[in-house]
């Protein structure tokens, strides 16, 4: 979805630091050449271009744009672009049959109620495009729609209740929520992998138990526990297997 | 013995709550929707039995529901040791 004319800057929380990327939440300094100096010093990615033309680059265009999506998919650079820019590029592409990611949002939270908030907008979006199965489910169906975008909050701030003490940022890819943070002990990362989805599951359980009709509407939480196992990221990390 | 025991009792709690809220979700979808009885089970392990009578309902969560936990432990258990032999 990322073009030219796309504003760029560092992401929230990341300092141009000398010849080096200050990144405090994973904890490093991340060296950089001086192209890439050029283009995260630049206001667009038209203006990276021009710039990495003007060094030598015989195709500063196509250079600018790999490297500011690989930074954005990083986490490490925001790329703004207007809604309606947004929409017009999806509607352009979706004509192909193609579906467009917008880019990788990183946000600044403070705290698990920091984490709730940002993850907001996301699960009112989920609750909205899964409300038309809830309209044909009958009012069921309507608070299980609820219940899986409270779902997706839920994953996140158990595992930002686990991170306690440890800093950490919201990274946004469309849908799809994660903390991200430095890299922790065995033991540590273990409990915060576990912490995500055992959260929702727990509180599907708990309810269930507690009041049984409500069982229907909790089921999408109990579903997170499914993330516990091999086939998801937090099982694998949970198990050592990243 | 460490790298099997963990992906075993996570599969398990993973399976465990899984199928426990599925277990209640199904049998209060029964008794609202007022499905006659019916067993799930293979042979004399059941995992849920809901049975309709003359002026109540009950649902019956069996062992099978246990056994079904620890098969999706070792499965689990059985998963990360492919992976972590892949990513030797």
């Amino acid at each position: 979805m990322i073009e030219l004319g796309d504003a760029i800057d560092l992401a929230p929380g990341v300092d141009l630091v000398g010849l080096r990327l200050a990144d405090p939440i994973r904890g490093c300094m991340i060296p950089l050449n001086d192209a890439a100096r050029l283009v995260v010093s630049a206001a667009t990615i038209e203006e990276a271009a021009s710039a990495l033309t003007s060094a030598g680059a015989s195709d500063g265009a196509s250079d600018a744009l790999a490297f500011c999506g690989v930074l954005n998919t990083r986490g490490l650079l925001s790329v703004r672009i207007p809604l309606r820019a947004r929409v017009a590029r999806r509607a352009r592409a979706f004509r192909y049959g193609l579906v467009l990611h917008a880019p990788v949002r990183r946000v600044a939270v403070r705290g698990p109620s920091g984490v709730a908030r940002g993850l907001a907008v996301p699960a009112l979006v989920l609750m909205l495009a899964l409300a038309p199965v809830g309209v044909v489910a009958g009012v069921v169906g309507l608070a299980a729609a609820a219940a899986t975008g409270a779902g997706i909050v839920l994953h996140e701030v158990g595992h930002a209740l686990a991170l306690r003490g440890v800093p950490y940022a919201l990274i946004l890819d469309g849908l799809r929520p994660e903390l991200l943070h430095r890299r922790l002990g065995v033991v540590r990362r273990r409990s915060v992998a576990i912490a995500g989805p055992l959260l929702p599951a727990a509180a599907a359980v708990a309810l269930s138990l507690a009041f049984r009709p409500v069982a229907p509407v909790v089921a999408p939480l109990a579903a997170h526990a499914l993330a516990l196992s091999v086939l998801a990221d937090d099982g694998r990390n949970a198990c050592g297997l990243s | 013995m460490r790298a099997l025991v963990i992906p075993f009792l996570l599969g398990v709690l993973a399976g465990g709550f899984v199928l426990l809220v599925a277990a209640i979700a199904l049998g209060v979808t029964a008794d609202a929707a007022g499905w006659g009885s019916f067993r799930i089970g293979i042979g004399p392990i059941v995992l849920v039995e809901f049975e309709r009578r003359a002026a109540s309902t009950a649902a019956t969560f069996g062992a099978g529901l246990t056994l079904a936990a620890a098969a999706c432990g070792a499965l689990n258990a059985a998963g990360a040791a492919i992976l972590r032999r892949r990513l030797r």
